[in-house]
């Protein structure tokens, strides 16, 4: 939506609010401050009021033709009328049971327009009284109030101040200005309007409207669709006003207010009276309003301070960066988010996941297990074929580059961990140039050949909602044998969809890192990481796929 | 004052009131846009254009001098609803009152009202009704929410942007007729 159109869309919302008469000071400070600062909004102000205008009077015009109003204009007729009026019973003014009910709107149409036109002075004089009731009455009539205005939708590790407060999905929220506390972890409201505001702790707020927050200190990150422009987040300090966008506020309890405009634009409120100021922040940009002195000052936008998405599945908290989907983590169990296990891994025997490994050669049967245990992986094989075609996915994929390996395996897929040799019961850290991989700060997923292993790239996307799959990026390593130099060779290959992205073969160069950065799409559904012998034997293949990340980028 | 110049006087009035009203009237709904109180500042204005008729010089613009009365009353009325807080302040109405002089409402030409009409032709269907229900049935926000199984803020929002759209739509139309 380019910026007339979300201007169009805030004024026309706000001037219907006006002339429904359910405008509240807020909105009516933000549309005076639209109307005094922008003279587009003044004209889209007419454009839409004429609308009203038009349409109030729409059903009028059909069935009354103006120029027939005057022609039938009498005045002897409408001062019959009032002689009438000066006689006529007193008007009662109706109880308010029966006003609630009233089609107040007709009734005005009734009295006041069509009256006016076709009596003299002194008639509208007289029914001025009659008028003023209705008005008074309609004064009375319950202005609708929306009490539940919005839902917890989720949370992670959320605690409340108050012990009592429910942290389950679909509590609603009330627009009853209470105060709440959220003393650990990280909220999600879908206000009514489908504002979303994700709040991280500590904080304090108060829910005023169904489309107002309070924040009194902590940090809220606010996502505001088309339909819910005019969102505002309230500070001590500061009013943010929402034109369309995301931005996030943070508020200490000294009263200093940061906000960060990420997309689209926000109009800033400062101070209070005469001292007060608005401003348009656009994306990209950021403002600190002082507590002290209510002045407003540029600060740097930090893209990466406010979590904007939580997901309490798997305990996701996105902060605006890319995702790395981590392949290592979910070969050790893990959700790709860092839950796996250092040192746990995948049976090239069965499929199942196993903490506790039998270290010796075996042979493989060629057969592609499913791996039921992890959502992320579709299934492991010890490759060999000999007319070179192996099936790499459980929808029959099929890698045709395949090497007629000797069918063995010795160790399984690991989430790093330690090296065992065959011929101790001795382990040492997997390290490359000197470094130790396998570690939680340095992931490795560790392949033995022979080992093949094919993800699931669908399942990841399944559970990361609004994020695209865009590619996979490791560096492919030989892990050191202190003790000499290696010249046993490994053949590797990545592949998608079965189809061959990255292959190097024979591969034995001790401390060169290659490179791997496939893209990846929508259409792709399995990614596949392969390790053979490379034709000599598996000793001292020990292939690591260092920080082996599916990377994510917010779907926009 | 005898009968025959009251009944002259009111004449007078009149024939100058009833083609100019709905543009006064106009006036102080850019100004107000809430309908009823636009309805009690037209009123007053009406009450204080009677009383001050004998002032008004024929041949000047009857309009201009009625909105000069309702802009003092206007003001008069916000600044006694002051402390409810609902009305737009005197800065906006300083800004707006020279523009809503200029303004051609819609509703005072037939060829505008046509334009409207066939804006609201081109709408689609579930947009059409809740324009019929809340315009021509005069039935309530909830009411309609009730309707179409909708929230409350939900028929705010739905509303609003038809009459953006529609304000899109007459003035893509009036220009491409050559009327702005």
């Amino acid at each position: 939506m380019n910026h007339n159109e979300s201007l169009f869309a805030e004024v026309s919302y706000l001037i219907l609010l006006s002339v429904e008469g359910k405008i509240n000071k807020e909105q009516l400070e933000q549309l005076d401050t639209l109307l005094q600062t922008s003279s587009g909004a003044r004209a889209i102000y007419f454009e839409v009021m004429n609308v009203h205008l038009g349409l109030e009077s729409l059903d009028a015009v059909l069935e009354h033709d103006e120029n027939d109003i005057l022609s039938s204009f009498d005045t002897a007729a409408l001062e019959a009328l009032a002689e009438y009026e000066k006689v006529a019973p007193t008007l009662e003014s109706p109880v308010s049971e029966e006003v609630e009910d009233l089609p107040l709107r007709k009734v005005k149409r009734q009295e006041i327009v069509y009256k006016i036109n076709k009596s003299s002075i002194i008639s509208i004089l007289a029914t001025a009284a009659a008028i003023l009731c209705i008005i008074a009455f309609a004064r009375l009539v319950p202005v609708y109030k929306s009490d539940e205005v919005a839902t917890l939708v989720d949370s992670v590790a959320a605690k409340w101040a108050a012990a009592e407060m429910p942290i389950n999905k679909g509590v609603r929220f009330f627009a009853d200005g209470r105060p709440l506390i959220l003393r650990e972890g990280l909220v999600k409201l879908e206000f009514d309007t489908h504002a979303q505001v994700v709040i991280e702790s500590p904080a304090e707020f108060r829910i005023l409207t169904d489309d107002q927050i309070e924040l009194r200190y902590g940090r809220l990150y606010a996502t505001v669709p088309q339909e819910a422009i005019g969102f505002s987040v309230n500070t001590q300090t500061a009013k943010i006003i929402d034109l369309g966008t995301e931005f996030g506020v943070q508020a200490d309890i000294y009263g200093d207010t940061f906000l960060h405009v990420v997309r689209g634009r926000t109009t800033l409120i400062a101070g209070t009276g005469s001292n007060k100021i608005s401003m348009e922040v656009i994306k990209g940009s950021a403002r600190k309003v002082s507590g002290a002195t209510s002045t407003v000052s540029n600060i740097p936008l930090n893209h990466h301070l406010f979590a904007r998405t939580i997901n309490s599945a798997n305990r996701f908290v996105w902060r605006g960066e890319v995702v790395r989907f981590n392949l290592a983590d979910v070969v050790g169990g893990g959700n790709g988010l860092g839950t796996g296990q250092i040192g746990k891994g995948i049976s090239l025997t069965d499929g199942s996941c196993v903490s506790d490994f039998n270290w010796a050669d075996r042979q493989g049967n060629r057969d592609y297990w499913p791996v039921d245990a992890s959502p992320f992986v579709d299934g492991v094989i010890v490759p060999d074929s000999d007319d070179g075609i192996l099936q790499v996915s459980s929808k029959g994929h099929m890698f045709r580059e395949c090497p007629d390996t000797n069918g063995l395996y010795f160790d399984e897929i690991r989430n790093g961990g330690l090296i065992r040799m065959t011929d101790s019961k001795s382990s040492f850290p997997m390290l490359f140039n000197q470094v130790e991989y396998g570690t939680v700060q340095r992931p490795l997923l560790f392949m033995h050949s022979n080992a093949c292993i094919t993800f699931d790239l669908d399942a990841i996307r399944s559970v990361m909602p609004g994020f695209d799959v865009t590619a996979f990026r490791s560096r492919c390593v030989l892990i050191e044998k202190s003790d000499r130099v290696r010249t046993e060779k490994s053949d590797v290959f990545v592949l998608v969809n079965g189809e061959t992205k990255f292959k190097q073969v024979g591969f034995d160069q001790n401390g060169v890192a290659l490179d791997i950065d496939i893209p990846l799409t929508a259409s792709d559904h399995f990614l596949t990481l392969v390790a053979t012998d490379g034709g000599d034997s598996i000793a001292i293949d020990w292939i690591g796929f260092t920080e082996p990340y599916v990377l994510l980028q917010e779907d926009r | 004052m005898g009968k025959d110049r009251v009944n002259l006087s009111t004449k007078r009035f009149m024939s100058l009131l009833v083609p100019n009203q709905k543009k006064i009237y106009m006036f102080i709904r850019y100004l107000v846009p809430g309908r009823t109180d636009a309805d009690d500042i037209l009123q007053e204005t009406l009450t204080e254009m009677w009383n001050k008729f004998d002032d008004y010089q024929d041949g000047t613009n009857f309009v201009a001098w009625g909105r000069a009365i309702a802009r003092y009353k206007v003001l008069s009325f916000i600044q006694k609803k002051k402390s409810f807080g609902v009305h737009f302040s005197e800065k906006t109405i300083h800004f707006l009152q020279d523009e809503a002089c200029s303004v051609q409402p819609h509703n005072t030409t037939i060829e505008r009202m046509e334009t409207l009409k066939e804006c609201i032709s081109k709408l689609p269907q579930k947009q059409k009704k809740l324009l019929c229900l809340r315009y021509e049935q005069d039935m309530t926000f909830d009411g309609i929410a009730g309707q179409f199984g909708l929230s409350i803020p939900a028929v705010y929002k739905a509303i609003s942007r038809i009459h953006a759209s529609l304000a899109k739509c007459i003035r893509l139309a009036l220009h491409l007729k050559g009327a702005i």
